[in-house]
């Protein structure tokens, strides 16, 4: 096994509306492997996607350490925190979040250009990336509004790949896609992680989570348990029912 | 519908108070505005009315008037009636605020029965029983030289003192303000008595008071001439003068200031209330698109266009309503301020009751006003369907084209996403750069004005006319002087030295005050404004109205008169000047002498080295040449003083309307990157998720505003020094100036702008720094 890209002590979120206290994280522990495609599981409200976005210094935890490979970013401020995230995680939402305004192209490019100064580069590695998500020349030029959903999604991914960041963190990808899109994007993501980058995704959808060669099980802001399951390889009946059995056991 | 217009106050409760604090400003200043432009001059001719105040005054020192005069006034046909009546003067210093006034003083005999340019006390009075030389005194005193009731009154002679005490203070037409020579001094019969016991021999005056069929300045002319003291020039001598001016020049020098005054404010009030239009237009137009879910419900349970509509003119009227009212009700306050600035210069104490006219009329005006701009911007509201609404206006998120494309753009990023904006936002924008002309147009007004008044003030001072020496030496007439004159251009402290002297001439039958000047070259303050300054004996140059009014332009010739011998002049120039309402000529001594052989100068005027003061440089003048000149004169000292009033005046009217500028811009600016922030709220989130810093989407939205800020700017300052000399020019055109030529100093106005663009900057910076609190988790914890 590989080193830890990232790894909390004791790390609590708690919420409080209206002054009613939520603990949403309670004391986590946990380690996310170099090159893993790591999958957080659970149902609706366990505290996944809080989870993911204090990982990915997208928000601050009420307590607990958190390191970034040799960094620590609890205590980032929050301009350090933007300086840290583009250049380290890429982001891919369920609602993609393009921003409406601007091209697909310039979408990609307002994440580039703003770790690269190379602009013949970067506009290079974005037309590249665009091309390999399956987005051709005549879309770059068309506005978020005016895509699928599944082609907003690819573009969204390439958006979170352009700095090559270390961490692709996608919280349910697939969320508001038809299949066949979905299956489209999770094979970018399975792509990405496979050309070496670490992939943390959030899910709760079992086709998704199957492109995981880890899965982190979250029940009311613990992580009930933990799965091993080796790299994705599509029509692997064994692994496929040994998921299906660690799901059970979690009580899926 | 009602409900709904409060509920949308509620709503955007920020944008609200920002409405309706420009809405108090507008109204207040409009209203502040027409008080004075309506009641100021109004109180002072009902004052006037009152007092039953004369056409003209002259004073005769008493060693002067003959039996002759009387005659010359009771068989006069223009003359409808006259009264005399007997004064002392004198030439004392007095404290005013904090410095040392020399000034002229009329002493009256307050006891005395009068029916014509009669005097009336303001406010309080004491009771004079048991007080030390009791003395009604000018309102200005109180107004703005610091002086109340019961205070001592002390006028220093050369030889004593006279200590009066303030018993009241008065109003009357010509003896009240400075600017107009004489200050009336109305003490009771026993005082008068003792007084005049302590003046000297020569201090006793006739004044005529006179009323004519057809107002001219002819009595004046030929009381001079009767009584062989010629020169109207007031000299310390004032014994060898005669005094005088008529009602209408001495209207026009008081309330002048206050006239042009408040068309600037009312002028400036409508730009502000231009810029509360556009933002409201904007407001409208903006909630309509942020709306449009809601228009949509409202439409599907049953609301028509029409009541939707209505409660968003409703919603606008009341802010403006409320602004409005609010503002008039404060303009009140502003009154004794208003009042006080112009005290100096009009003499007139001005008490403002409630004015409801001029309140209703701003109401309605501004009401209206919104109301139709309100009602035009909500309209569109009538083409949303319920269903385009409901689906969340579709048709606004439309965009089109992609402008300044990332992988092609020069320069640096949040540069580049700026200007992506500017052009995205292209209505915003173009409102901006409209508000900022407007804001730029006037505060190059103000700079105008404030430049003129106080640092280089050259161009005020050809307001009334005169011309700038340092010093004026007024000679004998029976002498020889070209040894005296020789002399004085010699000196090593004076640079020059020319004559200069006003007499009076006719035109048909209008008089005209005509300066004669040998060489036109030397002199420094130049009245023409089109063509030239006569330079040969056969030509003339004439006052800008004046040749109106006989209907002449350059290259006529026109026929002059003086006691009978007529010459014809050529025009060779028009010229501005206050003097008898602009009826004023300029001749070359040659010129002058075609008609009068027997003319010698005796006016000189004296221009001084750079950095000689003109008081010390008398001082040596005065022991050097004693007895062999009639009067010595610090004009240095002179215009100074005169200047002052305006100064003060314009410096505070120009500052508070840069100050009020400033603030509508930091207003507007709030309004309008509020809404902007609040409406790309998801924009800012998604840049701050994939890694945008606070300070970079600050810069990016500030940034997105300036190429419009500063384009607004331009045009504004552009216009400003464009139109404020023709702008001012009809403004003054009724003081006799034709062409307003005031100073446009470039340097300070780019300096302004600047402090503009700078200004607006730092408020945007100051207002996205809000951006901070809107962090990439609330956009997706949504
Ligand atoms: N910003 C927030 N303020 C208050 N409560 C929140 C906030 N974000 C999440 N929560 C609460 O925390 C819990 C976990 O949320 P979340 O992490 O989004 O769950 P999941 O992604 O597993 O569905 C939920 O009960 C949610 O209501
Ligand atoms: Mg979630």
């Amino acid at each position: 096994m590989t080193n830890a890209i990232i790894k909390t002590e004791k790390l609590c979120k708690t919420f409080s509306t209206g002054g009613i206290q939520q603990h949403v994280l309670k004391n986590l522990n946990i380690e996310i492997y170099e090159g893993d495609y790591t999958v957080i599981m659970g149902a609706s409200g366990a505290g996944k996607s809080t989870l993911l976005y204090a990982l990915s210094g997208m928000d601050k935890p009420t307590l607990g350490q958190i390191r970034f490979r040799n960094e620590t970013i609890e205590k980032l401020s929050n301009d350090k925190l933007a300086v840290f995230r583009r250049k380290n995680c890429g982001f891919v939402f369920q609602q993609m979040f393009l921003l409406d305004n601007m091209s697909i192209l310039d979408n990609v490019l307002a994440a580039g250009l703003l770790v690269s100064k190379d602009r013949k580069k970067i506009v290079e590695r974005a037309k590249d990336l665009l091309l390999q998500v399956g987005l051709s020349e005549k879309i770059w030029r068309k506005f978020p509004s005016q895509l699928s959903g599944g082609e907003a999604q690819r573009a969204a991914i390439v958006r979170a790949l352009i700095n090559e960041p270390k961490v692709v963190f996608a919280d349910e990808p697939t969320g508001s896609l038809n299949s066949a899109a979905g299956t489209a994007a999770l094979d970018v993501l399975t792509r990405v992680n496979e050309s070496g980058q670490s992939v943390i995704m959030v899910t709760h959808d079992l086709r998704s989570a199957r492109r995981g060669n880890r899965i982190l099980y979250m029940r009311d802001g613990v992580i009930n348990g933990t799965c091993e399951l080796g790299k994705y390889k599509s029509g692997d009946a064994e692994r496929h029912s040994k998921l299906k059995a660690f799901l059970e056991e979690m009580g899926w | 519908m009602k409900m709904l217009a409060f509920a949308n106050i509620r709503k955007s409760k920020n944008n609200t108070v920002t409405l309706l604090i420009m809405f108090i400003v507008a109204g207040l200043l409009l209203n502040a505005g027409l008080l004075v432009l309506f009641n100021y001059s109004g109180n002072y001719s009902k004052m006037t009315e009152d007092l039953n105040s004369s056409d003209m005054y002259c004073a005769i020192p008493s060693s002067g008037y003959s039996s002759q005069i009387k005659e010359y006034l009771d068989g006069n046909d223009n003359i409808t009636e006259y009264e005399m009546r007997n004064a002392r003067w004198c030439l004392a210093d007095i404290k005013f605020r904090d410095e040392i006034r020399e000034e002229y003083f009329l002493f009256y005999d307050a006891d005395e029965q009068i029916t014509m340019s009669k005097w009336k006390t303001a406010g309080e009075t004491l009771p004079v029983r048991d007080m030390e030389l009791p003395a009604y005194i000018p309102i200005t005193y109180k107004l703005s030289g610091g002086y109340e009731l019961g205070d001592r009154f002390e006028l220093k002679l050369p030889e004593r003192s006279v200590n009066l005490t303030i018993a009241g203070f008065t109003q009357d037409s010509y003896f009240n303000v400075r600017s107009m020579m004489l200050m009336g001094i109305y003490l009771p019969h026993e005082t008068y008595r003792e007084v005049s016991g302590m003046l000297p021999e020569d201090s006793e005056t006739q004044l005529v008071f006179a009323n004519m069929k057809k107002p001219d300045s002819e009595i004046l002319t030929h009381v001079r001439e009767i009584t062989k003291l010629n020169d109207a020039l007031v000299t310390k001598q004032f014994k060898n003068s005669v005094m005088g001016i008529d009602l209408a020049m001495v209207d026009q020098g008081r309330t002048m200031m206050a006239d042009i005054m408040s068309i600037m404010i009312v002028v400036f009030s409508l730009i502000v209330m231009t810029v509360c239009l556009i933002v409201v237009r904007f407001r409208i137009k903006n909630s309509i698109e942020e709306d449009m879910q809601k228009t949509g419900s409202l439409k599907s349970v049953g609301y028509t266009s029409n009541q939707i509509i209505s409660s968003v003119v409703l919603q606008f009227s009341f802010i403006a309503f409320l602004g409005t009212i609010t503002g008039i009700l404060l303009s009140y306050l502003t009154i004794p301020f208003i009042s006080g600035l112009f005290a100096e210069q009009s003499g007139v104490l001005w008490e403002q009751g409630f004015d409801a006219g001029i309140g209703l009329f701003t109401v309605v005006f501004f009401l209206l006003a919104v109301m139709i701009v309100s009602l035009i911007a909500a309209k569109r509201m009538k083409r949303i369907s319920p269903i385009t609404a409901l689906r969340g206006g579709i048709l606004t998120h439309n965009f089109r084209k992609n402008f300044i494309p990332l992988d092609k753009a020069r320069g640096r990023l949040p540069l580049v996403l700026a200007l992506k904006s500017t052009v995205q936002n292209a209505k915003q924008s173009i409102m901006i750069c409209i508000i900022l002309t407007a804001v730029a147009f006037s505060s190059t007004f103000a700079v105008v004005m404030f430049y003129n008044s106080v640092i280089d003030t050259s161009t005020f001072a050809k307001v009334p006319g005169s011309e700038l020496s340092n010093a004026q030496m007024v000679l004998y007439p029976d002498r020889d002087n070209t040894d005296l004159v020789n002399k004085i251009g010699n000196m090593s402290e004076v640079k020059k030295t020319a004559f200069l002297d006003y007499v009076t001439m006719k035109s048909d039958r209008t008089i005209v005050s005509v300066g004669v000047m040998e060489d036109y070259e030397k002199k420094e303050t130049n009245l023409v404004y089109e063509g030239r300054n006569p330079q040969h004996g056969n030509e003339i140059a004439i006052g800008g109205h004046f040749a109106e009014a006989v209907e002449k332009e350059i290259g006529d010739s026109i026929v002059m008169t003086y006691q009978d011998k007529k010459v014809e002049y050529l025009i060779t120039g028009l010229t501005q000047g206050v003097n008898l309402n602009g009826m004023v000529a300029w001749l070359t001594t040659d010129g002058y002498k075609k008609t009068d052989p027997q003319f010698q100068h005796i006016t000189l005027e004296i221009y001084l080295e750079e950095g000689i003061g003109a008081a010390g440089f008398i001082k040596n003048l005065e022991k050097e040449f004693e007895g062999q000149y009639r009067n010595l004169m610090d004009i240095d000292l002179l215009f100074e003083e005169g200047m002052s009033s305006y100064q003060s005046i314009v410096s505070q009217i120009g500052i508070i309307m840069m100050a009020a500028m400033a603030f509508i811009v930091i207003l507007v600016l709030y309004f309008v990157i509020n809404s902007s922030i609040i409406q790309r709220k998801r924009e800012l989130g998604i840049q701050k998720a994939i890694g945008y810093t606070t300070f970079q989407l600050m810069n990016q939205i500030t940034i997105g505003f300036m190429p419009s800020i500063i384009t607004g700017v331009t045009i504004g300052s552009i216009l400003g020094i464009l139109s404020t000399n023709p702008l001012m020019s009809v403004g003054m055109r009724a003081a006799g100036t034709m062409k307003a030529e005031f100073i446009i100093e470039p340097g300070l106005i780019i300096l302004f702008s600047g402090i503009i663009v700078l200004t607006s900057y730092v408020t945007s910076m100051a207002i996205t720094y809000r951006i901070r609190k809107i962090s990439a988790y609330t956009l997706v914890s949504e």
